[in-house]
């Protein structure tokens, strides 16, 4: 245990894992005040995407018109009341966003895409896929079937949504490679300093020293863990006015599937704690084999965004660990399953620390 | 000058120095490889896809030549005629999209530019008439104008196109186009380009911010000269203090060395996807051209970009590459001398290049003024003329980012100078 605390304190006493922290409450909370301040924005981007499909639909209106006075003619007819009846749904959806009444916003934004697909269908101008239209009309079925207004899921300050966006944009690839190389410069500094010589001499077995190592980075890991998800549920928890089963947000899946928020949440928690996990015994298995700080930067930087590269090319597999290095993805790929995937990473953990440990028994030091 | 060959020396003989160059030099032949495999995947993908049409085509004309049989017998002549015409219309297409799969296999690009520049002359034609739809939404007018100039140049200079997952149009992807939903995934999937020449992987990576990684990972393997030789176990500074050699050649012969071996291995690193080309598809042509913006003009009703109005011209490869030689110099002057002034303050390499990293991208992405010497990171988009297009701000340009960095870089380095001779205890 002290030996635990010990190992603790070091990594603390750089600073360098301090000032992260530091750096990550800082950047969750400006941008939980910068979705505050551009609350309104939701609004007026609503308003204006809206309002570009009312000018589509206005300016058919008029060849219509324009054409019916030239040519009396029963198919442009159909086609001009189908355009005035869009017209005016789409005017009253412009309003319910307007007044806020989310509610009717929801059931006039499903009336405007039914008569939009229609529209479509008969030649008309509106420029949103039929298979977005569908998506977005169970989307709004289910928020009305659960009480919940629309979210913006890049500016909203609901907890569980604001929680994804974080999770997002710090559980990450990069996000890991950061934490990462802070964490392995205890490793890698006490074999460049010389300071491993000494504790090498003290009556502690290697294996032991190791696994010492190996918890007391995972804890610092973990801890950081604690504070995202904290921080970024408790401030809009706290500062933010939420409805009573904002956690039974629907979220959509890759295959198209939802999934509530919460639940949402609790794997992008427990991938997250077995990441960490794997993270961290690749950090001791390579800071303990190479044992130089820009060597082990540099394998942990191409690895991480090689693995990235790999990902954002298509290549999915989930017995590639690594995959589910990007939290926000791994949750909501369907092909994943979550016992599959936090036994691999369990298990690859384990071994790899094992051959740590076996690889540094009996290695001298230089 | 001694001072500086035995710096460089020094940096030569660390073990550290080789091992990280030769992982670099490994990580780029990795891309270098990875990005072939998909490439030759992706082309053997539309070969694929153009094999099922003609069987698809031949079920077709059998059934129908079975179903005019039938109208036959019935003595319905109307209804066999219609159905043979029917047949010429499969057989035509079974001819074509074979002679389009061969042409695929062969590579015979001539065909297939022919055939693309056939087919767009209707939408350059009749640009309010004729629309390109991907599901419900429209292509934009800029990009069409470009991919009909990018095939006209292609084909002039019978130069290799990249690859793209398409066996259709190839599109050149533009800033113009506003797709949102499958139409974005669909659009990105068929416009995402793959080149398998060497130039071409290189403008690939490029665009990629190959080069801002490359420096900073170049930063961080040379940029710690002093560090290194100023932390609690390793005073070797303090050696320095008492010979009789200024602090200013010191420090010269320090920075400069660091910048020499960065100059070189962000070149080198550049040359590597050019030298694994050799072994594969080659280094291909110089000629082939590269879109640049010419922004937009502001209207009455504010600033907004014009497809059908706003221009553009292209610039061949080697022309690319002159101004992105000179901007690496440069830009790599300007990164070395941020991280040499946060080496000489924080001593831990890989602090000081987390830091690099994190205000680099908070410049590139936060601040968006021509005095911002981080907007000009993005190498190509500012050559291209896209950041300034997209930002509304002409005077972001090329020149202004050599002159900024020059500036700015010179500037770090005094700091860094005055910092590294008042500093009591380096």
């Amino acid at each position: 245990m002290k030996l635990f605390l010990f190992e603790m304190k070091k990594t603390l006493y750089t600073k360098a894992f301090t000032l992260f922290i530091l750096l990550t409450v800082l950047f969750i909370s400006g941008l939980y005040i910068k979705n505050t301040i551009q609350q309104d924005m939701i609004i007026v981007n609503k308003v204006q995407q809206f309002s570009e499909h009312r000018s589509d639909v206005f300016r058919d209106i008029q060849q219509y018109r324009h054409l019916l006075e030239e040519l009396p003619d029963a198919k442009t007819e159909k086609k001009l009341q189908a355009a005035l009846n869009l017209y005016g749904e789409i005017n009253e959806l412009i309003q319910s966003i307007q007044e806020k009444q989310w509610d009717n916003e929801l059931q006039t934004e499903m009336n405007v895409y039914q008569s939009a697909m229609e529209y479509q269908d008969m030649e008309g101008t509106f420029d949103v896929n039929q298979r977005d239209m569908q998506e977005m009309i169970l989307l709004n079925e289910e928020l009305i079937k659960k009480g919940l207004p629309k979210e913006d899921l890049n500016l909203s300050i609901e907890p569980s949504i604001f929680m994804k966006k974080i999770i997002t944009l710090l559980l990450n690839p990069f996000g890991f490679l950061v934490l990462l190389l802070i964490l392995g410069i205890s490793v890698t500094k006490e074999f460049e300093e010389k300071n491993i010589q000494m504790v090498y001499a003290l009556p502690i077995s290697r294996p032991y020293y190791i696994l010492n190592k190996f918890v007391s980075l995972m804890s610092l890991g973990v801890c950081w863990l604690f504070i995202v998800f904290s921080i970024s549920f408790l401030l809009p928890f706290i500062f933010t006015s939420t409805t009573e089963n904002s956690f039974s947000y629907p979220l959509t899946s890759t295959e198209g599937n939802f999934i509530t928020s919460s639940h949402y949440l609790k794997e992008a928690i427990i991938y997250s704690l077995f990441y960490m996990i794997f993270s961290v015994s690749i950090i001791i298995f390579f800071g303990f084999l190479i044992r130089n700080t820009i060597i082990t930067s540099l394998i942990l930087v191409f690895l991480h965004i090689g693995n990235f590269i790999v990902l954002m090319n298509g290549f999915v597999y989930s017995r590639n660990p690594l995959t589910y290095g990007m939290i926000d993805f791994a949750v909501l790929n369907d092909e994943n399953q979550l016992f599959f995937g936090t036994s691999l990473l369990a298990g690859l953990s384990v071994l790899i620390i094992i051959i740590s440990i076996v690889l540094n028994k009996r290695r001298g030091i230089r | 000058m001694r001072g500086f060959l035995f710096e460089c020396k020094k940096v030569v003989k660390k073990k550290t120095t080789l091992i990280a160059i030769s992982l670099s030099i490994l990580a780029a032949i990795g891309l270098y490889m990875f990005n072939h495999s998909v490439a030759e995947d992706i082309e053997q993908g539309n070969i694929s896809r153009l094999e099922s049409f003609p069987e698809i085509f031949l079920n077709f004309a059998n059934e129908t030549k079975e179903e005019k049989e039938k109208a036959f017998v019935a003595g319905d002549t109307a209804k066999a005629e219609e159905f043979d015409r029917d047949i010429d219309h499969y057989q035509e297409a079974i001819v074509n999209y074979e002679k389009l799969k061969k042409s695929f296999e062969e590579e015979d690009w001539e065909t297939l530019y022919e055939k693309d520049f056939n087919e767009m002359q209707i939408f350059i034609d009749d640009p309010n008439g004729a629309v390109y739809k991907i599901e419900e939404q429209e292509l934009s007018n800029f990009t069409i104008r470009a991919t009909y100039e990018e095939i006209k140049i292609l084909k002039e200079n019978k130069s290799k196109p990249f690859i793209q997952n398409t066996i259709y149009q190839s599109f050149l992807p533009t800033i113009y186009d506003d797709f949102t939903g499958s139409s974005l995934e669909q659009w990105e999937s068929e416009t995402k380009r793959y080149g398998r020449e060497g130039f071409s992987f290189l403008i690939q990576l490029i665009q990629l911010l190959y080069i801002p990684a490359v420096v900073l990972i170049g930063c961080f393997i040379f940029g710690n000269n002093i560090s290194t030789e100023a932390t609690k176990k390793n005073r070797g500074m303090n050696l320095y203090k008492v010979l009789p050699y200024s602090r200013l050649k010191l420090f010269f012969a320090k920075y400069l060395s660091g910048y020499m071996y960065l100059l070189v291995y962000s070149m080198v690193m550049m040359a590597i996807p050019l030298i694994c080309s050799l072994f594969t598809n080659g280094l291909g042509s110089l000629e082939n051209p590269i879109l640049v913006y010419e922004g937009s003009q502001p209207s009455l009703f504010g600033n907004s970009l014009n497809p059908m109005v706003d221009q553009f011209h292209f610039i061949d490869y080697r022309e690319y590459f002159w101004k992105v030689i000179l901007f690496l110099a440069v830009f790599s002057f300007f990164m070395y001398s941020i991280y040499f002034l946060l080496a000489i303050q924080i001593k831990s390499a890989t602090i000081s290049l987390i830091l690099l990293g994190t205000i680099t991208y908070l410049g590139m992405t936060h601040l968006v003024s021509k005095f911002n010497p981080f907007i000009y990171t993005d190498f190509h988009k500012i050559i291209t003329g896209e950041t300034a297009t997209l930002t509304y701000n002409l005077e972001i340009t090329y020149t202004t980012g050599l002159i900024l960095y020059l500036l700015v870089g010179i500037a770090l380095s005094l700091i860094g100078y005055i910092k590294f001779r008042f500093k009591r205890q380096l």
